[in-house]
């Protein structure tokens, strides 16, 4: 039988003399070269592929070497940190290791648990009030602005997320003054007697995270935008030919629609509000007393205050521990999803 | 043509080369880094540039730099000190609180060899009750170079002639001071004038020496052993209710005034609407007319004691020993001889510039007539010169004690001694309450620490 000739390749010769099979140099075999030819487009595919990824990995290098240094390596030296007694001033390596004492210590420091309580009161009024309110201006704007003022409208509300904390925080100190404009506000809205704001143990508190959501209002109202515009129109359609009202189709169409927008910002918030920081450094370095007190501000104060650099690691490993699993939850959720 | 471009590319080459040779031996000059926390034109600059101009030949030049003697200010200068390099001589603040851990932690060059090698015995020089406090494990590590004297405050003399109301130079007590405070405190609204204004948010530092008088030079602690502290004692009280008093019945701003509406020494007591304030670091900014225009005389009055018995014994706060302003040279600097010529330069005589920025040189050296002159200088009228003699001339032998103050927990201390106080004054409790609670606190930190 002729073996039929394949493209690229040289004919066989006559079968009986060089099969193998028979006897044959197996090497010459038809076989044995196109298997051979096909190790070698391998390993070229292969050769090119790792010089591929090699030119890929040298674009990512740099980034990469940043994240090692400034990231993903502090963070490993931090929780060795967090077992350590390490004063900053000491100089590095004056390390002493105690286990997890200073993980014990923070459970009766009072100072910690405030801390951590206010980080959560913080982060459970802010977040909903700001989604809530984030929704509703969101769905006004689509519904009832011209398109063009509605862009001027959102752009207005985003300027406070890109504006310096610092500046902002300077602003909100002046508005919160005795004679200042939301006092003021206050007093003429039938309020006889405004606390001073920044300066009472029970207002400082609640007036810090006004301005925690007034400042993370125009990002989510933003993000709601977007999910909006992209919701399909014949549902509206529908509900509207089924007689429902505004309301009816707020809260059954856009609401639930929105659902997966909503869980993006709550996780991001829940994350940004636990790592809140420079409104209170700015607005009462956590006084008065200790009533304003963050984890991060106390992790700020306990590391650069106190320079106890290993107790101010363990505060931050717990924040992360508790970031870990807000983190976890949102991973979950998308598979779930998926 | 080519040549002659060649010729005149290598030339320029050449020329460069040299002119890169001669940058370097002229860069050959060794600069050395002084940190204060004073900005520069209150005379600094005008210092480092005379040292600069004695020094031309031998090739040392300073370089000034500004820090904040804040948390932040200090966090930045700690950086510099463990890291080495940017900073060679630093003037430090806050007493053994920060030098005490910056001897432990080996980022201070240790002293005594080189004074003594320059027969400056600081003893001698500076006074016993100034030097004895900071000498550490027997060593110097800081040297006390100015003057200040925080339990004394700054009145405003036309306000107090006006109340017919004479000026306490010898000191007077708390039911005297209540009753100037009160009649010093007038109108209402915007143009109320409050007879004092404590200045807790800026100036906390001043009140909590005052309300440590009698206790210096231990402050916050029963003794110098450090292990327990003193703050439910009778004095500590009757200080923080005096403080409470005057803002209860309005005769200084509330606390909740001082922060709500971010008063400062510029906008209350010099903008005439406060007759008293405990703030003597900022002579400088009482003298900065061109800043700060005002047109009263400022006079330096001592700080209330309790009662009459206690006028003899702590009436001129000749127990707190006033020297502060410690210069210290870096450990890691790369020229500790040449750190320590400047030291020795600016505390003799170095320093006199300073003078006309409000601060008081403590070497002996200087004469006293002088300084009132620096200080009084291009502002007439703004100081009440008697006060400023009477407040030089307090007798410091009294504050004469060696501590070696071990540090168990200061920081921590010092947050709870200010929330306990600021519980009091925003009402939140009183005084023998909070000082008894902050006592027992404070001492856990203490027991806590030493078990480490």
């Amino acid at each position: 039988m002729q073996s039929l000739p394949q493209a690229g390749l040289p004919a066989c010769g006559p079968p009986p003399q060089r099969d193998f099979l028979c006897g044959g140099d197996p090497q010459d075999h038809i076989f044995y070269r196109v298997m051979k030819m096909q190790v070698n487009i391998k390993k070229r595919k292969n050769r090119l592929k790792a010089k591929n990824e090699v030119i890929n990995f040298s674009f990512v290098l740099p980034s990469l070497l940043a994240m090692l240094c400034f990231s993903l390596g502090p963070m490993i030296i931090s929780l060795y940190i967090s077992l350590t007694d390490w004063n900053f001033i000491q100089g590095l390596g004056n390390w002493n290791f105690i286990g997890f004492s200073n993980f014990q210590s923070l459970w009766t420091d009072k100072w910690f648990v405030a801390s951590l309580k206010n980080t959560v009161i913080y982060t459970v009024v802010t977040v909903p009030i700001g989604l809530i309110l984030a929704v509703v201006l969101a769905v006004m704007i689509d519904r009832f602005c011209h398109s063009r003022m509605a862009n001027g409208v959102r752009i207005a509300m985003y300027m406070p997320h890109i504006c310096n904390i610092v500046a902002t925080s300077a602003i909100w100190i002046a508005l919160y003054s005795s004679y200042g404009p939301f006092t003021q506000m206050m007093r003429s809205l039938g309020w006889q007697n405004p606390p001073r704001f920044l300066a009472n143990y029970d207002w400082a508190l609640p007036a810090v995270m006004l301005v925690g959501v007034w400042s993370g209002l125009g990002y989510r109202v933003f993000i709601y935008s977007a999910a909006i515009q992209g919701l399909p129109a014949d549902l509206y359609e529908a509900a509207d030919i089924d007689g429902a009202s505004g309301v009816q189709k707020f809260f059954r169409i856009t609401v639930p629609l929105l659902r997966p927008t909503t869980f993006f910002l709550t996780i991001t918030g829940i994350i940004g509000s636990f790592k809140v920081f420079g409104t209170v450094n700015v607005m009462t370095g956590g006084g008065p007393g200790y009533s304003t007190y963050t984890m991060v501000y106390y992790i700020y104060k306990t590391a650069f205050s106190y320079y106890r650099m290993g107790y101010a690691s363990s505060v931050a490993v717990v924040l992360f521990i508790m970031l870990l699993i807000i983190t976890i939850i949102q991973w979950k959720h998308n598979e779930n999803r998926e | 043509m080519k040549r002659i471009v060649s010729l005149l590319m290598c030339l320029s080459m050449l020329m460069a080369l040299m002119a890169g040779l001669t940058a370097a031996q002229a860069e050959e000059a060794i600069t050395l880094h002084l940190w204060s926390g004073v900005q520069p034109e209150y005379g600094y600059q005008e210092m480092v540039d005379t040292y600069n101009e004695l020094m031309k030949d031998k090739g040392i030049q300073f370089e000034y730099t500004r820090y904040v003697n804040n948390a932040d200010g200090n966090l930045q200068l700690d950086t510099y000190l463990s890291a080495g390099g940017m900073v060679d001589v630093f003037i430090g603040y806050g007493g053994t609180g920060r030098l005490i851990p910056r001897v432990d932690s080996g980022v201070l060059l240790d002293m005594t060899d080189y004074l003594a090698a320059a027969g400056f015995d600081p003893v001698a020089e500076l006074g016993e009750a100034s030097v004895a406090q900071y000498v550490y494990k027997d060593r110097y590590w800081a040297v006390p170079t100015k003057y200040e004297n925080q339990l004394y405050w700054f009145a405003n003399v036309q306000m107090f002639e006006e109340a017919g109301i004479p000026l306490p130079l010898n000191g007077w007590t708390y039911a005297e001071y209540l009753d100037a405070v009160e009649k010093l405190t007038h109108g209402e609204g915007i143009d109320k004038v409050y007879g004092m204004y404590w200045n807790v948010v800026t100036m906390g530092d001043t009140t909590r020496n005052f309300m440590t008088a009698y206790n210096k030079p231990y402050g916050n602690y029963v003794d110098e052993t450090c292990t327990a502290t003193a703050f439910d004692q009778p004095e500590f009280i009757a200080a923080l209710e005096l403080i409470d008093k005057t803002m209860e019945n309005g005769w200084a701003p509330s606390l909740e005034e001082e922060v709500a509406d971010n008063l400062s020494l510029p906008t209350m007591y010099l903008e005439g609407k406060a007759a008293m304030t405990p703030a003597i670091s900022q002579i400088r900014i009482i003298k900065d007319l061109e800043t700060y225009p005002h047109d009263f005389t400022t006079a330096i009055i001592p700080a209330p004691v309790i009662e009459e018995a206690d006028l003899a014994k702590y009436g001129k706060h000749d127990i707190y020993n006033g020297a502060g302003d410690l210069i210290c040279v870096s450990s890691k600097t790369a020229y500790p001889q040449e750190c320590m010529d400047f030291v020795l330069w600016y505390i003799m005589g170095g320093m006199a510039p300073l003078a006309k920025g409000g601060r008081i040189p403590l070497w002996k050296g200087f004469d006293p007539d002088a300084i009132v002159e620096a200080m009084t200088y291009g502002a007439e009228g703004v100081f009440d010169v008697d006060s400023i003699i009477a407040y030089m001339d307090v007798e410091k032998t009294r504050a004469a004690y060696a501590l070696n103050m071990p540090n168990y927990a200061q920081s921590e201390i010092g947050t709870l001694f200010i929330e306990a106080y600021e519980s009091v004054l925003y009402g939140q409790t009183d005084a023998e309450t909070a000082l008894k609670q902050l006592k027992t606190e404070a001492d856990q930190l203490i027991q806590n620490a030493m078990a480490k």
